[in-house]
């Protein structure tokens, strides 16, 4: 009881575990730019970068400066002996680097010091205004400063213009320019221009490729307690089927009745999940186990005998339902072109095994005038070479020239060997980013592949024609088998464009959607 | 049996639990900031081929711009030292004369562009024109940023030599090194070579510098400096008028020269020149300038006395080999514009 109950728990809080990966990559995911702001320290009119810092986070960054008052304000990018050259003595504000991923570490730089010395010296990202009051002696830098007759203080001086610039834009109260770097130093310089000109607040824009540092570690962590709580709930079950086994029989009744709602509910989970083929991943693992486990229990004991029906039938029931019945009933695949694309595949070549066995005639390909069974062998065959485009052979107008590679031998169609089913299968995954998200398609293949047979409902154009799916044991067997590859005898009658048949998937499919015949059926 | 798993593995759950939610808090936490490292210090060109193209494009629309209005003072955006006066000059004789017929015809088209490789300032870039439509020699033009707030103006410039083959230089990606003017790493320093042209334009082959340049034969500019003394005596002395001819050429004061490293090691030096040429006659000779030259248009209609003073200004590009080398410096190209005139 209580194993179960620590069971059920590490389920959920693998779930939970693997839901927070999931959304520390998606939903919580850090934004795609960074964006950071420099607010001008000290006095002056200008705004310098260090070289590197445009290039700091990404190649390309967008810069944009603005002004409180709506006054001018130009941007530059130069040499950083240009800009700290233009620059020179005036007092401005120095972006030395990020102080964190949302501001820019500045620095004043007063009239007095050298401005192009100090830069490779000190890189202390500076807090700001610590250094402001320290480094700038804002009130001596008029009084000081001889050379500067311009003082940038009263009026800010424009750079734009400068043939130094290899790149300057100039806007009212804002201005924006990108920029991507290449090789050499660069700085940016940014002034506010005119009268009572203010240093403008530059705020520089990179793209970044946000990581998702978290999610397989979430979804790691979240699997290995799902497994551990299901191992935990299996050991449990089977420690009481061994104590019901010895004997107890008065216990028994209730035990086993409690067995069977949860066998009947593990049961259910496999089954749906095959038939839907886009189950959950954590499903479809706590699907898969279950069912494995279970069998033998549920083969023994009478209540069982239910589940265990439409468990061992699972695997098969995915490939015979969507074979027989066609796509649209049995599955009812929630996402129905997802099913069609993948449906053909498997199914075919079990009706066009069943169509040979039971109806060996070599008949016509044209599914109008062909007898169901017959139907099933060219249809596919005749669908097959329309998708490789060999047209011309293939069509129902000639039916007494089936295509030499695929129904030649008396009729019986090509059964696609391993190797074929291995290409559609390997076409299958490619395609599948755009089916399955990466984590769902990883977590298919991290619990082996049995949903990949249930990922395979019908779209089959053959499907109405096609003989009632076998309801044998021995039938069943040989649709496994086929499915699986297993069938030794089908492999000789390997198509010579098999590799191009895989190769072709993506286009098939979409064929496939396209096609008016396969929409009319 | 039943309470020990639980109290045993219960916290192992919270742990799990706890293992979780701190790694999803610290999920939040992102890496450090990166710190700027930007490309090694190096001096390389400091204009690219297409910002020299744009400042060569502004100064010939300063020019143009001056020419059509015959305003001198749009000049100075883009003009300036020599080539500021000399330009003045021409178009102040083009407005006395009513044609422009005297005024350099700068080409607009470039042949080869000279980059500076320069972390300080002055800055001097070099263009060199194409050939013009009027079969013009080639010139060389030279543009100085005197301050980073500067723009690249025009300094300077001289007719190439006709059929001479300039130096070659290092490319425009790399850019051409500027040369102080008392860069040791040339046969003469270029300020010396300047001071030493001048001192050899002034007083001919009798020089004690004259070994170091080529000889006033092959150097044009001291050829028609020679040739210009011997037929200016001779007119002077025409007709009995017994008059008196000298010049002096000395450099332009407070007017560094322009140098720039060559791809040999050596350096290419534009030096500005003044030339004050002296003709005078006994009493009562009037010593009048050429008709239809400068100085004509200069003196404003003033009446011939017996005394006339031309002040030339002068620019030369000389190519200067590197120490140790056995060759000696040769004249590129010069120019020679009158202007100024008094009597």
């Amino acid at each position: 009881m209580l194993r179960r109950l620590l069971g059920a728990v590490l389920i959920v809080l693998g779930l939970v575990s693997a839901g927070l990966g999931v959304a520390s990559a998606t939903v919580w995911r850090e934004p795609d730019t960074v964006v950071a702001t420099a607010t001008p320290t000290g006095d002056g009119t200008l705004v310098l970068t260090d070289p590197g810092v445009l290039e700091l986070v990404a190649a390309d960054v967008t810069v944009s400066a603005r002004v409180p008052d709506g006054g001018r304000v130009t941007l530059a990018v130069g040499r950083d002996v240009d800009v700290a050259g233009w620059v020179g003595e005036d007092a401005a504000t120095r972006v030395t680097g990020l102080a964190d991923w949302q501001t820019l570490a500045t620095r004043a730089q007063g009239g007095v010091q050298d401005a192009e010395g100090e830069a490779p010296a000190d890189e202390q990202p500076a807090e700001g205004e610590a250094p402001a009051e320290g480094e700038a002696p804002a009130e001596e830098q008029p009084a000081e400063g001889e050379t500067p007759a311009e003082a940038a203080p009263v009026v800010g001086v424009d750079p734009a213009g400068n043939d130094m610039w290899v790149a300057e834009v100039s806007g009212e109260g804002s201005a924006t320019l990108r920029w991507d770097d290449r090789p050499g130093r660069w700085s940016l310089l940014a002034a506010g221009v005119g009268e009572g000109a203010q240093a403008p607040t530059v705020e520089l824009t990179w793209p970044r490729a946000a990581s998702t540092p978290w999610l397989w570690p979430g979804v790691v962590t979240g699997v290995v307690l799902v497994l551990a709580g299901l191992v935990l709930l299996f050991l449990d079950r089977r420690r009481r089927t061994r104590g019901g086994a010895a004997g107890h029989g008065d216990s028994d009744g209730p035990r086993n009745g409690r067995r069977g709602r949860g066998e009947g509910r593990g049961a259910a989970a496999p089954t749906g999940d095959t038939a839907n083929g886009t189950g959950g991943a954590s499903a479809g693992d706590s699907g898969a186990s279950p069912a494995g486990e279970t069998r033998p229990s549920a083969e023994a004991g009478g209540p069982g005998a239910l589940p265990w029906a439409s468990r061992s039938a699972s695997v098969p029931v995915a490939a015979e339902t969507s074979a027989g019945d066609g796509a649209g009933t049995g599955l009812s695949d929630p996402a129905p072109e997802h099913a069609a694309g993948h449906a053909e595949p498997v199914p075919t070549p079990g009706a066009r095994r069943r169509g040979a066995r039971f109806a060996p005639t070599p008949s016509t390909p044209s599914a109008e005038t062909a007898g169901p069974d017959a139907g099933a062998a060219p249809v596919p065959s005749r669908r097959r070479a329309a998708l490789r485009r060999e047209a011309p052979a293939a069509e129902p107008s000639a039916p007494p020239a089936p295509p030499q590679t695929t129904t030649a031998p008396g009729g019986v169609p090509a059964v696609r060997t391993r190797r074929e089913l291995r290409a559609l299968e390997e076409a299958r995954r490619a395609s599948e980013p755009q089916q399955a998200t990466g984590l769902t398609g990883r977590l298919r293949a991290l619990t082996g592949s049995i949903p990949v047979v249930g990922q395979r409902p019908s779209g089959d154009p053959a499907a109405d024609q096609a003989p009632p799916a076998p309801t044998t044991r021995a039938g069943r067997a040989a649709a496994w088998r086929e499915t699986w590859g297993f069938d030794a005898g089908a492999g000789s009658q390997s198509t010579p464009s098999t590799p191009s048949a895989g190769s072709r998937w993506p286009v098939t499919e979409n064929e496939n959607d396209h096609d008016p015949e396969g929409g009319a059926r | 049996m039943t309470a020990h798993p639980f109290r045993r593995t219960r916290p192992a759950a919270r742990t799990a639990a706890l293992g979780v939610l701190a790694a999803l808090a610290l999920a939040g936490c992102a890496e450090d900031v990166p710190t700027p490292n930007p490309d090694a210090a190096a001096t390389g060109p400091a204009l690219s081929a297409d910002q020299e193209n744009r400042v060569l494009e502004a100064m010939n629309t300063t020019l143009a711009q001056a020419s059509e209005s015959g305003d001198a003072g749009v000049l100075d955006q883009r003009l300036t030292g020599p080539a500021l006066a000399v330009r003045t000059s021409q178009l102040r004789v083009a407005q006395l004369r009513g044609n422009a017929d005297l005024v350099t015809n700068l080409q607009t088209e470039y042949q080869a562009l000279i980059v500076p490789a320069s972390d300080t300032w002055p800055r001097t870039a070099f263009a060199v024109t194409e050939a013009g439509e009027d079969l013009q020699a080639p010139r060389l033009l030279a543009l100085e940023q005197a301050s980073a707030r500067e723009p690249y103006k025009l300094w300077g410039w001289v007719q190439l030599r006709p059929g001479v083959t300039l130096p070659s230089f290092a490319a425009p990606e790399l850019g051409s090194e500027e040369l102080a003017p008392d860069d040791a790493s040339l046969l003469v320093s270029p300020q010396d070579v300047a001071g030493q042209y001048a001192e050899l334009a002034t007083s001919g082959d009798e020089s004690p510098f004259a070994p170091t340049f080529e000889s006033s034969d092959e150097d044009l500019f001291r050829k028609f400096l020679k040739e210009n003394v011997q037929a200016q005596t001779q007119e002077l002395q025409k007709d009995g008028a017994n008059g008196s001819y000298s010049y002096s050429v000395a450099l332009t004061p407070d007017t560094p020269v322009k140098a720039v490293r060559t791809a040999d090691g050596g350096g290419m030096v534009m030096v500005s020149l003044d030339m004050v040429e002296t003709m005078e006659a006994p009493a009562g000779v009037k010593v009048a300038p050429p008709e239809g030259r400068s100085g004509e248009a200069l003196l404003e209609g003033a009446a011939p006395t017996n005394k006339l003073v031309n002040g030339y200004s002068d620019m030369v590009a000389l190519y200067v080999p590197p120490q140790g080398s056995d060759q000696t410096v040769k004249l590129l190209g010069w120019t020679h514009v009158q202007t100024s005139v008094s009597q």
